[in-house]
C-alpha cells in the first residue's frame, strides 16, 4: 500500500530535481543547434542529408540520440559534481596559491579508514568554495580557511576523515555512477517510446536521470558520514552538521547530499553502537 | 533573551572578544549549553545539561570539552548522589568562568547597539 508519506517524498525529490533549472537551460542551448537541424529533418519528412533509406536514417537517428543522452548525462552529472568548484578553484588559484597544511591526526585517521593517502589538506580563501570537498581526480581535499578557522581541531579532523571516506570509496561509487547512468540511458529509452515532442522527452529524461542518481550519490554522503564519524568522532562531525544546519535557511538537501538533519539523525546512530561492523553501517545508511 | 539567529549577526559584529573564541562560540548547540550554564545557579554535570537542552550526553561533553579548552566553561569532576541510590557518582561539574560572563555581556551590549 502507498503510504502518504511516501508521495510527499516523491514530490518532495521532483521538486529538488526541477531546482536544477539552470542546468537544464544550459543544456538545452548547448542541444538547440544539433537538435534543431534534427527536428528539420523530422518536420519536413524529407531525406535531405543522407538521401539513405528511412530505415537506415532511423538508425542513425537512435544512435545520435543515444550520444546526445551519454553527452547531456555527462555534462549534469559534471555540473553537479566538482565541475564548478574544480574550474572555479583553478581560476582562483592562478592567482592566490592555496596553503598546504597537515592536521595533527591526519595520519592516525588515514589509517583507521583504511587507505593510503599522504597529502596536505589544501587551505584556500576563494569565496566560491564554502564547503569543504575532494576533488575525486587529484585526490586532493579542500578546505575553505573561512571555515576551517569556525571550527575546532577535532571539527576539522571529522570533516577530513568524511573527505577521505569519499576517497576511499571513490572508485566503487564511480562504478556505481556508471551502473546508474547505464539504467538511466535505458529508461530513457523507453520513456522515447511514449514522448512525441522531442523537447519535453529531453526534459523529462534530464529530471529522470537525475531522479535516479539522486539516492546513489546521497548514499555516498551517509556512507562518507559514517565512515568519517567511526575513524574521528562522531560528536565532532554532528556538531559541525548542526553548524551548517543553524546557518542554512532552508534545510531540505540537494541532489547530491541529504538534508543536515537526516544526515545527524543517522551519525547519532553511532553513539548506541560503539563498533558497528560495515555491513550494519551499509545496511543503517541504505533505506 | 537573544536568540541564534540574532546573536549569529551579534557574535560577527562583536569586536570585543577574541576572533577565536567568536567563532567557536558560534554554534547552535554551545550557545543553549553556554545559556543554560549561565543561567544555573550551581555547576552542572553533563547528563543535566543535556537534558536541559535536550541534546545527546556525548554530544554536550564534546562541546563542553571544546568550551572548556577556550576558557569559557570550567569543569572538575566531583560527587554527586544518584537517583535511588546513597552512593555517590563522579560527575564532570561544569561551571562558567568569568570569560563567559564577559562574553555575554559584550553579547548583550552589541545586541542592544545593533537594535
Amino acid at each position: 500500500m502507498v503510504k502518504f508519506t511516501w508521495i510527499i517524498r516523491f514530490v518532495k525529490r521532483v521538486y529538488l530535481t526541477f531546482r536544477l533549472w539552470r542546468m537544464v537551460l544550459v543544456s538545452i542551448v548547448i542541444l538547440s543547434i544539433p537538435l534543431g537541424t534534427n527536428l528539420l529533418l523530422f518536420i519536413t519528412g524529407t531525406n535531405l542529408l543522407f538521401f539513405l533509406p528511412w530505415t537506415m536514417l532511423w538508425t542513425l537517428v537512435a544512435a545520435y540520440l543515444l550520444l546526445v543522452e551519454i553527452m547531456v548525462f555527462g555534462i549534469a552529472r559534471l555540473m553537479i559534481g566538482q565541475a564548478g568548484q574544480i574550474i572555479s578553484n583553478f581560476l582562483y588559484n592562478r592567482k592566490h596559491k592555496p596553503e598546504k597544511s597537515y592536521l595533527p591526526n591526519m595520519k592516525e585517521i588515514v589509517k583507521k579508514i583504511g587507505i593510503k593517502y599522504d597529502k596536505p589538506i589544501c587551505i584556500t580563501s576563494n569565496p566560491s568554495i564554502t564547503s569543504p570537498f575532494t576533488n575525486l581526480f587529484s585526490g586532493e581535499i579542500w578546505f575553505p580557511r573561512s571555515l576551517m578557522k569556525k571550527f575546532h581541531r577535532t571539527e576539522n579532523e571529522a570533516i577530513f576523515g568524511h573527505e577521505v571516506a569519499h576517497i576511499k570509496y571513490g572508485r566503487r561509487s564511480v562504478g556505481e555512477l556508471l551502473a546508474v547512468t547505464f539504467a538511466a540511458i535505458v529508461f530513457a529509452e523507453l520513456l522515447g517510446l511514449f514522448a512525441t515532442v522531442l523537447m519535453i522527452y529531453l526534459m523529462a529524461e534530464l529530471a529522470l536521470m537525475m531522479l535516479i542518481i539522486s539516492p546513489v550519490l546521497r548514499r555516498n554522503e551517509f556512507r562518507a558520514d559514517w565512515e568519517g564519524g567511526l575513524a574521528t568522532s562522531p560528536e565532532a562531525l554532528i556538531s559541525v552538521l548542526e553548524y551548517f544546519e543553524a546557518m542554512s535557511e532552508r534545510d531540505d538537501g540537494s541532489v547530491t547530499h541529504p538534508p543536515y538533519h537526516e544526515r545527524i539523525k543517522r551519525l547519532r546512530l553511532l553513539f548506541d553502537s560503539d563498533s558497528p561492523s560495515e555491513d550494519d553501517s551499509q545496511g543503517k545508511t541504505q533505506e | 533573551m537573544v536568540n541564534f539567529k540574532s546573536y549569529r549577526n551579534v557574535v560577527t559584529a562583536m569586536k570585543i572578544i577574541d576572533e577565536g573564541t567568536a567563532q567557536i562560540v558560534m554554534h547552535p548547540v554551545r550557545f543553549k549549553i553556554l545559556q543554560c550554564l549561565r543561567e544555573s545557579s550551581k555547576p552542572l554535570f553533563i547528563e543535566q545539561i543535556a537534558k536541559a537542552v535536550d541534546e545527546h550526553p556525548r554530544l554536550v561533553s564534546h562541546h563542553l570539552d571544546v568550551l572548556q579548552e577556550v576558557g569559557l566553561v570550567d569543569c572538575k569532576y566531583g560527587l554527586t548522589k544518584a537517583k535511588g541510590s546513597n552512593r555517590g557518582v563522579a560527575v564532570r561539574l561544569c561551571s562558567p568562568t568569568p570569560k563567559l560572563s564577559e562574553v555575554f555581556h559584550d553579547i548583550a551590549v552589541a545586541a542592544t547597539e545593533m537594535r
